[in-house]
């Protein structure tokens, strides 16, 4: 009897972590973020602070459980990166109203704090490198990742003008004809333009990448605290497990 | 020590606890042959004291209206102390809770614990499944994110579907014209009360009417028929110590399970909580893919299967008929099983047949209805459809004219 | 059931396994009690306020609400400020022994400087919030009220430094709450000085 009850548990344990060992065998474009690598997710929001939080929201993020989580000094934090207008407590709105933004934009630029979650991480990631010149846009670009999303391209100074190669003549594209094309098309590649941007294209990997984990982080914010408290949680239940194992085992010798 | 010893008599004399554990605990004997599919009814007990201090402290910080409910989630989450750990119980715990249910079932279907003489043990389970699948759609809506509103409102467009009366009842139920305030705020006062009250009053009744029977064991034989000159049962063993043991340890292999998700996959991949819910309702815009929650998808898949009208009746209102017949069909499985054995160890080949055909067409059903639906899964639907409603309506026949093995006398 | 039962052992297990359960339901009760705290949206309300004081004039109050209470700034006069060491015998606590300020505030006007008066608005007896009375022939206390707050629940009356008067409901001085100046003219309520960190 205790045998096979054994084996259940075994087998059971197995079900449960088959899923964490194919998650390790993905494709190498995906990117992994990191929440334990505090320099990033710094980068990340003051990336946010520069060329999102104009339009974008972090509703439901405050200011001082950024500084707190990102361990960045509240007096520091206070002085360079909080807003005129805001208290440390208060949540991140953005500068522009939400009625602008939709005469500006036509839409309301959606709040960010859970972006990552609704989409994920490896999406913002890949959106933001997607941008290419199509002059038939509001502002000029269009995505890939997105096909004819509102938003402007505010990295292109970093990234430098991107424009769009296809193998199909009739859509080899210089900027001028409006043509979007989906994530799957394979007949299209992004390619350089002619204006360079400040960075090289690592570097800019690296502002995408810092960006995304950031996001991934606002999404979810007790996610480090979470896993370090499981991993105590889980030890304890193990070793009570083994207790109640043993004094069960006890208990039922007296029916042998 | 003496003193509480005082204290006990006091108490016991005014409050039979001393005989209620003789009763209910050292003196209560179950079948010493039990295995691990008999662990799930203890461990729905936990989960639903669970469910039940994790809503009470979510009901806490929670505001149940259009404007609110989104961002107090996020409240909870985010602002009050531990109000993360707090919604990933309940969250988990309701996956958690479907899964050990349809097992806890499963293990009533393999074994024939319907059968005589726990019909009433069967049909109260059976009546708390479906009031934890109404509560588990009623607490759906409450995020207000955009899963929810449109499930919502999926849902209860199937009361628009009954002829006649169809109309004015979907209005009756939403209390307006649309998924509303209204909605949201009676679905929070029945999630939160009126549910829960029903529930515990079924589950009191469930457990009062097992105790009163006695558990089945796989073997589907009594064990009060061959007692000792005591009179305990010779093939029973004895629930506490023995088996509350075996139940702690049967717990603590669960909790490791649950604790591995609610610490480290609370999303589950997005199957616990799904991801299009991070965005608030919008009633103008339907999200790209729309499914039911898992546990739900079998049934909504039955609800999907029907493409066609009969009779005169809407396909769609078919769909809801053939939905709510599929909840309902073991309802009446004490009196559709006319075998002479109680257990599927000692049915014959039709009865294990249709059993496997029965489980193997839920699960599929299940993949399907989590699947956007396209021609070929709805065949497959409709064929699943066939086998689910065969094991029931066929059951009075192959189980009373195939061929049993012997059942010993004893275990 | 006629085996040899290994006592010690069983004890033992029974034991620990009990004392671990009993761990256990106070680890899970852990984040319950917890989850009662005040949250950060609550934490956020209750930050430190900057009160800009340089439109307060003398004998003016000006009510302010930190921590969901009301906080009073009110600067005295020169001459109030004179008349508080006249009021010793009539008054519960004039040398504010009781901890219901500050160290910093401990002195004899129970404020960094002397014309600056600041006070959580609310009755140490029951809770209400006293009304400001800076007139002096308001009450006839034996000569003893020189201007202060009077509470209109149950009638306890303070000095100009919140300071309670013998004989009525409140035995205790109004609280200090922790305050610094920023500036000249800026207050910082809520706090005991500039955070570093």
């Amino acid at each position: 009897m205790s045998i096979l009850w054994h084996r259940y548990v075994c087998w059971f344990g197995l079900v449960i972590l088959s899923p964490m060992l194919f998650a390790q065998g993905e494709g190498v474009t995906k990117i992994v973020p990191d929440l334990q690598d505090l320099e990033s997710l710094q980068r990340g929001f003051a990336l946010y602070s520069n060329y999102c939080s104009s339009c974008h929201q972090l509703e439901y993020v405050r200011y001082n459980r950024i500084a707190e989580d990102l361990t960045i000094p509240k007096s520091l934090f206070a002085e360079n990166l909080l807003p005129k207008y805001a208290r440390m407590g208060d949540q991140i709105t953005s500068a522009i109203s939400k009625s602008e933004a939709k005469a500006w934009f036509g839409v309301v630029p959606p709040d960010l704090t859970l972006a990552a979650g609704l989409h994920d991480p490896n999406w913002i990631y890949r959106y933001l490198q997607g941008f290419y010149q199509d002059k038939s846009r509001p502002f000029g670009v269009n995505n890939r990742v997105l096909p004819n999303s509102m938003m402007p391209n505010v990295l292109e100074h970093l990234q430098g003008e991107r424009w769009l190669r296809c193998k199909d003549k009739a859509r080899d594209f210089d900027g001028k004809h409006a043509t979007s094309v989906t994530l799957g098309d394979s007949n299209c590649v992004i390619v350089d333009g002619e204006i360079k941007g400040q960075l090289t294209d690592q570097e800019f990997k690296k502002v995408a990448y810092d960006i995304a984990n950031f996001l991934t982080y606002t999404a979810d914010p007790s996610r480090s605290k979470r896993e370090s408290l499981g991993l105590k949680v889980l030890l304890f239940i193990g070793l009570f497990t083994l207790f109640a194992y043993l004094l069960k085992r006890e208990f039922w010798r007296d029916l042998e | 020590m003496a003193l509480l010893g005082k204290f006990i008599t006091w108490l016991d004399d005014r409050l039979p606890i001393k005989s209620f554990y003789k009763k209910h605990f050292t003196d209560y004997y179950l079948p010493k042959n039990l295995n691990i599919m008999y662990v799930f009814g203890v461990l729905a007990l936990l989960l639903l004291v669970n469910q039940l201090f994790s809503g009470i402290w979510l009901a806490m910080s929670y505001q149940p209206s259009p404007e609110k409910a989104f961002a107090s989630i996020q409240y909870i989450m985010r602002d009050v102390p531990y109000g993360w750990l707090i919604r990933y119980l309940h969250t988990t715990g309701a996956s958690a809770l479907f899964i050990v249910l349809y097992l806890h079932i499963l293990r009533g279907l393999l074994y024939g614990s319907y059968k005589k003489p726990r019909e009433l043990v069967w049909l109260f389970g059976m009546t708390l499944y479906f009031v934890i699948m109404i509560e588990g759609f009623l607490g759906y809506l409450l995020p207000w994110g955009q899963m929810s509103y449109w499930g919502a409102q999926v849902i209860t467009s199937i009361f628009g579907s009954i002829p006649v009366i169809g109309p004015g009842l979907q209005e009756w139920v939403r209390g307006d014209y649309y998924v509303s305030a209204a909605t949201l705020q009676r679905f929070y006062a029945l999630h939160v009360i009126a549910f829960p009250l029903l529930l515990l009053a079924l589950l009191f009744l469930h457990l009062s009417t097992l105790r009163h029977v006695g558990s089945n064991n796989p073997a589907g034989i009594d064990i009060k028929k061959y007692r000792d000159h005591n009179g305990v049962p010779l093939d029973g063993v004895a629930f506490h110590p023995y088996f509350v043991t075996k139940d702690l340890v049967a717990i603590g292999v669960f909790m490791l399970l649950f604790c591995c998700v609610v610490f480290f996959y609370p999303t589950m991949e997005g199957y616990f909580l799904e991801p299009t819910n991070l965005q608030p309702a919008n009633r103008l815009q339907t999200p790209e893919h729309i499914s039911a929650v898992w546990y739900f998808t079998p049934f909504y898949a039955m609800l999907r299967a029907v493409t066609f009208s009969l009779f005169g009746f809407e396909a769609k209102f078919l769909g809801a008929l053939v939905m709510m017949l599929a909840v309902l069909m073991p309802f009446f499985l004490p009196w559709l099983d006319r075998s002479a054995v109680t257990s599927i160890r000692y049915k014959g080949r039709l009865s294990k047949l249709f059993m496997v055909l029965f489980c193997l067409s839920f699960v599929v059903l299940g993949v399907v209805g989590s699947l956007p639906a396209s021609l070929a899964s709805t065949r497959l639907a409709q064929v699943c459809c066939v086998f689910y409603f065969a094991y029931f309506l066929l059951m009075p026949w192959y189980s009373r004219y195939e061929v049993t093995r012997p059942v010993p006398e004893r275990i | 059931m006629t085996r040899m039962v290994n006592k010690k052992r069983r004890q033992f297990l029974i034991g620990s396994t009990c004392t671990l359960a009993a761990v256990g339901g106070v680890g899970i009760a852990t984040p319950f009690i917890a989850a009662w705290q005040p949250s950060r949206q609550s934490r956020a309300a209750g930050a430190p306020l900057r009160v800009d004081i340089s439109k307060l004039e003398p004998g003016q109050q000006m009510t302010v609400e930190w921590q969901g209470q009301p906080v009073w700034v009110v600067r005295r006069s020169a001459q109030s400020v004179s008349e508080l060491s006249d009021l010793t015998s009539y008054l519960v606590d004039p040398f504010s022994q009781q901890a219901q300020q500050p160290s910093y505030a401990q002195n004899l006007y129970r404020s960094l400087k002397p014309e600056i008066s600041v006070l959580v608005g609310v009755c140490t007896h029951l809770g209400c919030s006293p009304i400001y009375h800076p007139e002096h022939s308001a009450q006839d206390l034996d000569g003893g009220w020189r201007g202060g707050f009077i509470c209109p629940c149950h009638g306890s009356k303070f000095d100009l430094a919140g300071r309670a008067y013998k004989h009525f409901p409140a035995q205790s001085n109004l609280v200090v709450p922790p305050y610094y100046y920023k500036s000249e003219t800026l207050l910082e309520i809520g706090i005991d000085g500039e955070v570093n960190g």
